[in-house]
C-alpha cells in the first residue's frame, strides 16, 4: 500500500526538477498528431514527378502543418532553455514565463516558415524545378551549411542564455527577448535542415524523424558539435540518393 | 597499474586460446596446434615449453581451474560434440559430453566441484550444461549468437556470460538466483568475447574490434566504455585473473603465435615527497630541488614540439592555440567538471615523471619531487618564490623559471602578495560533498561527461585555483603574448603553473583527510573514466579516476604537510559539519537584479529588491538552519580573462560597518577559461556565459546577528581582487594599475532559496 505514494513522491520530485515537462508533453502530442497523419497535407515530394502545386497551394494553408512540425522538431532543442526559464523565474510567474518563452520561440519559427515556404515555392516555380531536384539541392545546401564556422558558432549559441529580470513587464520582456534570441540563433543553426523539411513537407514522419534526430544530437549533446562533419556526410549521401532516384 | 606490452609466447596456433589459473602466479594456456591436437603451456616462475595433450579438436579450447591442482579443458570434437579432459595429479583421457556445438565452448567455475559450460547450438542460441555431482542436460538460454560465448564467475551462485549478438555488439546475460534477460553492452565485435574477474563485483571483457585490435570493457559499480589495448588479433582472446588487479590476456597474432598482454599493479617503489617551495628556498632561492627543476625546464624547452616529453607539447596537453599534430591529445584539460581534480592529478603526475627523468639524467637530486606553492600563508609565502622572480641562475645563465611582464603579472613579479581572499580554501574545504547536483555547490565540480570546460566549477576550483591563475598571470593578450597563467591555452607554459597545481592537488588530499563525510565519488562514471597522457619515455599511458585516489599507494608521492595545518585549523574552528540534506526541489528564485552590469576593475554594488511574494520565503529560510540562501552570478561573459577576480560580498544597502566583512565574503568570481566560452571549436557545456553559485547563508546570519538584515533588499558588492604590495611598501604605479581589458558582463545576480 505504501509503494504507490512513494512512487508518486519520486515522480513529483522529478517533475519539480524538470519544470519544462508540460512543454515536453506538447512536443509529444505534436509527434502523435503528425505520425497519425492528422496534421493536414504537406507539400509531399513525389519523387520523379514534376508538379507545380507549390505555386498554387495557399501559404496560409501550409502554416498549421509547418507550425506543428516546428513544435515537434524544434521545440525539443529549446527544452533546456524552457527549463532555464522555469528554474530562474519567481514561483508565481513560472508557468507563465515558460509559456511565454515557448510561444515566442515557436512564433519566430513560424515566421521563418512563412519566408521559407514562400521562397522555395517561388524558386521552384520560377526555375521550373521538379521536387526531386529541389530536394537534392536542399540536402546539398544543408550538407554544406553543416561545414561552416557559422553553423558551429550557431550551435554553440543555441545554448546561450539571456538575463531574466525577476518581475513585472521587464520579466515578460526578458522572456520574449530570450526566446527570440534563442529562436534566431537556432534558425541560424538549423535553417538549412528545416528548408529540407519545407520541401519534403510535414506529412513525412520518416524525414522528420531522421532530420530531427540529427538536429537533436548536434544541439543537445556536447559530442554533437564534433559530429557536424559526419552529419554533413550523411546529408550529402542523402542528396546523392535522392538525385539518383533511390 | 598498467597494461604491459604484448609479448610473444611462440607456437603455431590454429585456434584461439583458452586459459586458466589455479593460484596467484600460475597460468595454464591451451591451444589447438597445426595437428589439431590440444597443446598446453604454463607459467609458474617462468614459462614452460609447449606440450601436446592429444585429441582432435575442431574448435579452440576453453579451460578453468576450480581449485589448486585442478584444470578442466573443453573443446569441440570431430563429431561436433563437447569433449572434456581434466588434470588432477595427471591428465585424464578425453570424455564426450554430447551435444552439437557450432562454436568453441566457454567455461567458468564458481567453486570446487562446479563447472558451467556454454556453447552455441545449431539454432545459434546459447546452450548451457553444468557439473555439480554429475553432469546436467543441455539447457537453452536463447539469444542469437554470431560466434562463441565467453563466461566467468565472480563468486558462488554468480555467472556472467557474454556473446556477440547478430548486431555484432556485446550481449550479456547473468545468472544469480535464475537467469536474467539479455542486455546489450554495445561495441562492434569481430570475435568471440573472453571474460575474467578478479573479485566479486568486477568483470573484464575482451574481444577483437573492427580494427582487429584487442578491446576491453569492464564493470565495477557500472560499465566502463570500450578501451583499445592495441595489437592485431587473428583469433578470439582469452582472459583470466589470478588475483586482484591482475589480468592476463592471450590471443593468436598475425604470425599465428600466441601473444600475451597483462595488467598488473606496479606498486610505487619509491615514495617521493612534494615540499613547500618556500620552505625549500628558506636559505637559498636556488635550493637543489628548485635548481634541478630550472635545469630540467631548460632541457624540456629545448626538445621539439613533436616530442611528447617537450615543454610545449606538455603545455599543449592542457591547452594550446596551434592545431595538434596527428594523434596528439591536446586541449584535454578538464575544468568546471568533477574530472577537474583527477585529470590534473594525472597530468601533473606524468609531467613530474618527465621532469624527474631529466633531473636524474643530469645527476639528480635522486629524491626530486615537484614542489608546491602554498600561497595561503603570511608574507612572504604569499608572494612568488624568489627563484621565479630572479632573471638568472646562479651560474649566470638565463633562468627559465623567470617570466617578465606581460607574461606574468607585473605586480606579482614586483613582489606583490596574493590577498587572503584569493588564496583561502576554507570555504571549499568546509563543503562535504565532492560533486553537484543535488547540492547546488560542491568541492570538486559538477557531474558531467569529460569536457574541457563544463558548466559547474567546484568551489576549490574557483578559489584559490582560478583566482590565483588570473592574478599571477595578469591580463591576457594575443596567443600567449600576455599573461600566460590567465589563459587556459598558455597557462602550463609558465613553470609556476606546476607548483600551483601541485598545491591544488595537495588540497584535494587535505580535503579527504578532514573526514566528516568527505569522500571521492563512488560513481563508476568517475572511477572508470580514463584519460591519456605520456610518460617519461614518451609512451602513451592511461589512468582512470580509480587509479589516482591514493597518491602514496598508487602514484608514489605524498606532501610534506599532510594534511595542511592551516586549513585544518580554519575548518576546525567552524561548527561541526553535518552532511547537508538532499534538497527535495531545485533552488527557488527569490529576487534578482533587473539590469545587467559591467565589471571594469572597480568596485560595483548591485541591489536586489525582493518582491513581496518572496519576502516571507527568504525570511523563513534565513531563520531556518536547515535551509540555505544562495547568490548566483549568471551569464558572465567576456572576451578575455582580465587578469583579476572579484570578491563577492553580501551587504545591506548603504552599510559602512566593516566588522563582519570577512563573514560576508561569500566567494569570488573568476574568469579562467572565459575566452574559450566564445570559441565554437572548443568543447564546453556552458555556452557563452559562466555561472557561479555561492552559499550566502553565513553572510546573512552575520547580518541578522547585527540586526542589519533587511529582507526587502539585499546588496551584493563586487570588489576587484588584485595583488597587494609587500608590507610597508608600495608597488610601482605600472604594477598596480588595473588594466581589465575588455569589460566583463554579468547578466544577472540572483538570490535563491533552497
Amino acid at each position: 500500500m505504501s509503494a504507490v505514494p512513494a512512487r508518486w513522491g519520486k515522480v513529483t520530485m522529478a517533475l519539480r526538477w524538470s519544470p519544462e515537462w508540460p512543454t515536453a508533453v506538447v512536443v509529444a502530442l505534436a509527434w502523435v498528431v503528425l505520425v497519425a497523419g492528422l496534421g493536414g497535407h504537406g507539400a509531399e515530394v513525389q519523387s520523379g514527378h514534376e508538379h507545380h502545386h507549390h505555386a498554387h497551394g495557399g501559404l496560409v494553408a501550409a502554416l498549421p502543418g509547418w507550425s506543428l512540425m516546428t513544435v515537434a522538431m524544434m521545440l525539443p532543442i529549446t527544452l533546456p532553455a524552457v527549463r532555464h526559464v522555469g528554474l530562474n523565474s519567481i514561483r508565481r510567474r513560472r508557468q507563465w514565463a515558460m509559456a511565454l518563452f515557448a510561444g515566442a520561440y515557436v512564433a519566430v519559427w513560424i515566421a521563418f516558415g512563412l519566408v521559407v515556404i514562400a521562397g522555395y515555392r517561388l524558386v521552384g516555380a520560377s526555375l521550373m524545378l521538379d521536387d526531386r531536384t529541389l530536394l537534392t539541392l536542399a540536402l546539398a545546401l544543408a550538407a554544406t551549411w553543416q561545414l561552416t564556422r557559422a553553423k558551429r558558432r550557431a550551435v554553440l549559441a543555441c545554448k546561450r542564455t539571456v538575463p531574466l529580470p525577476p518581475v513585472g513587464w521587464q520579466a515578460d520582456l526578458g522572456c520574449v527577448r530570450f526566446a527570440v534570441a534563442q529562436a534566431l540563433r537556432c534558425v541560424r543553426s538549423c535553417w538549412a535542415l528545416m528548408f529540407v523539411m519545407a520541401v519534403v513537407g510535414h506529412a513525412s514522419p520518416v524525414w522528420m524523424a531522421v532530420l530531427a534526430g540529427l538536429i537533436w544530437v548536434e544541439e543537445l549533446t556536447v559530442a554533437g558539435r564534433r559530429l557536424l562533419r559526419r552529419f554533413a556526410a550523411v546529408l550529402g549521401i542523402m542528396a546523392l540518393l535522392v538525385a539518383v532516384g533511390v | 597499474m598498467t597494461w604491459m606490452d604484448w609479448e610473444s609466447q611462440g607456437g603455431v596456433l590454429t585456434s584461439g586460446p583458452g586459459v586458466s589459473s589455479w593460484s596467484s602466479g600460475r597460468l595454464d594456456v591451451f591451444v589447438r596446434g597445426t595437428d589439431s591436437a590440444l597443446w598446453h603451456k604454463w607459467y609458474e616462475n617462468g614459462w614452460s615449453d609447449w606440450e601436446s595433450l592429444g585429441g582432435v579438436l575442431t574448435s579452440g579450447p576453453a579451460a578453468v581451474a576450480w581449485d589448486q591442482g585442478r584444470i578442466d579443458v573443453f573443446a569441440r570434437g570431430t563429431d561436433s560434440a563437447l569433449w572434456h579432459k581434466w588434470y588432477e595429479n595427471g591428465w585424464s583421457d578425453w570424455e564426450s559430453l554430447g551435444g552439437v556445438l557450432t562454436s568453441e565452448p566457454a567455461v567458468c567455475s564458481w567453486g570446487t566441484g562446479r563447472l558451467d559450460v556454454f556453447a552455441r547450438g545449431t539454432d545459434s542460441a546459447l546452450w548451457h550444461k553444468w557439473y555439480e555431482n554429475g553432469w546436467s542436460d543441455w539447457e537453452s538460454l536463447g539469444g542469437v549468437l554470431l560466434s562463441g560465448p565467453g563466461a566467468v564467475s565472480w563468486g558462488p551462485g554468480r555467472i556472467d556470460a557474454f556473446v556477440e549478438g547478430t548486431d555484432a555488439a556485446l550481449w550479456h546475460i547473468v545468472y544469480e538466483n535464475g537467469w536474467s534477460g539479455w542486455e546489450s553492452l554495445g561495441g562492434v565485435l569481430t570475435s568471440s568475447p573472453g571474460a575474467a574477474s578478479w573479485s566479486s563485483g568486477r568483470l573484464d571483457v575482451f574481444a577483437a574490434g573492427t580494427d582487429s585490435a584487442l578491446w576491453h570493457k569492464w564493470y565495477e559499480n557500472g560499465w566502463s566504455g570500450w578501451e583499445s589495448l592495441g595489437g592485431t588479433l587473428v583469433s578470439a582472446p582469452a582472459a583470466v585473473s589470478w588475483g586482484p588487479d591482475r589480468i592476463d590476456c592471450f590471443a593468436a597474432g598475425t604470425d599465428s603465435a600466441l601473444w600475451h598482454r597483462w595488467w598488473e599493479t606496479t606498486a610505487p617503489t619509491e615514495l617521493y615527497v612534494r615540499r613547500d617551495a618556500w620552505t625549500l628556498a628558506a636559505s637559498d632561492p636556488f635550493d637543489p630541488i628548485t635548481l634541478a627543476y630550472a635545469n630540467a625546464v631548460k632541457v624540456m624547452q629545448a626538445r621539439p614540439t613533436t616530442d611528447p616529453t617537450s615543454w610545449t607539447y606538455q603545455a599543449a596537453v592542457h591547452g594550446a592555440f596551434p592545431a595538434p599534430p596527428p594523434g596528439a591529445t591536446w586541449n584535454a584539460c578538464q575544468h568546471a567538471t568533477w574530472f577537474f581534480f583527477p585529470w590534473h592529478r594525472m597530468y601533473v603526475y606524468y609531467w613530474e615523471r618527465i621532469v624527474r627523468k631529466a633531473v636524474l639524467d643530469a645527476g639528480g637530486p635522486a629524491d626530486f619531487a615537484l614542489p608546491y606553492w602554498n600561497y595561503d600563508q603570511a608574507f612572504p609565502r604569499n608572494t612568488l618564490p624568489p627563484a621565479y622572480r630572479t632573471p638568472t641562475l646562479p651560474d649566470g645563465s638565463a633562468n627559465p623559471l623567470f617570466l617578465d611582464a606581460p607574461r606574468r603579472s607585473a605586480a606579482m613579479m614586483a613582489g606583490g602578495q596574493l590577498p587572503p581572499n584569493a588564496t583561502s580554501s576554507a570555504a571549499a574545504m568546509a563543503l562535504t560533498n565532492f560533486s553537484s547536483p543535488p547540492q547546488p555547490t560542491s568541492f570538486g565540480g559538477g557531474v558531467s561527461a569529460p569536457i574541457q570546460f563544463g558548466a559547474s566549477p567546484g568551489q576549490l576550483e574557483i578559489t584559490p585555483h582560478n583566482i590565483v591563475h588570473g592574478i599571477v598571470g595578469g591580463l591576457t593578450a594575443g596567443q600567449c603574448q600576455g599573461g600566460l597563467m590567465s589563459s587556459v591555452r598558455c597557462a602550463a607554459l609558465d613553470p609556476i603553473f606546476w607548483l600551483h597545481h601541485s598545491n591544488i592537488d595537495r588540497l584535494w588530499n587535505d580535503w579527504i583527510a578532514l573526514g566528516g563525510g568527505r569522500v571521492n565519488p563512488a560513481d563508476a562514471a568517475w572511477l572508470t573514466q580514463s584519460f591519456v597522457f605520456h610518460d617519461e619515455n614518451g609512451a602513451e599511458v592511461t589512468l582512470t579516476g580509480a587509479d589516482v585516489v591514493d597518491t602514496a599507494a598508487q602514484l608514489g608521492y605524498i606532501y610534506d604537510n599532510a594534511p595542511s595545518r592551516s586549513v585544518m585549523a580554519i575548518v576546525a574552528s567552524q561548527p561541526p559539519i553535518e552532511p547537508p540534506p538532499e534538497p527535495s526541489q531545485p533552488p527557488e528564485l527569490a529576487a534578482a537584479t533587473e539590469k545587467p552590469l559591467e565589471l571594469v576593475g572597480t568596485t560595483v554594488t548591485v541591489s536586489l529588491t525582493l518582491p513581496s511574494s518572496s519576502r516571507a520565503m527568504v525570511d523563513d529560510a534565513a531563520a531556518d538552519a536547515s535551509r540555505r540562501l544562495l547568490i548566483s552570478v549568471e551569464d558572465i561573459e567576456g572576451e578575455n580573462n582580465p587578469g583579476l577576480g572579484y570578491a563577492v560580498y553580501v551587504d545591506t544597502p548603504g552599510a559602512t560597518d566593516d566588522t563582519t566583512r570577512e563573514r560576508r565574503h561569500i566567494g569570488n568570481v573568476s574568469f579562467f577559461g572565459i575566452e574559450l566560452m566564445n570559441d565554437p571549436d572548443q568543447p564546453h557545456d556552458g555556452a557563452p556565459g559562466m555561472r557561479h553559485v555561492f552559499d550566502a547563508t553565513a553572510a546573512v546570519d552575520a547580518l541578522r546577528e547585527q540586526n542589519r538584515w533587511e529582507p526587502e533588499q539585499v546588496a551584493v558588492t563586487f570588489e576587484p581582487i588584485t595583488a597587494l604590495p609587500p608590507p610597508g611598501e608600495e608597488l610601482a604605479p605600472q604594477a598596480t594599475a588595473i588594466t581589465p581589458g575588455e569589460p566583463i558582463h554579468i547578466g544577472r545576480v540572483g538570490l535563491f532559496v533552497v
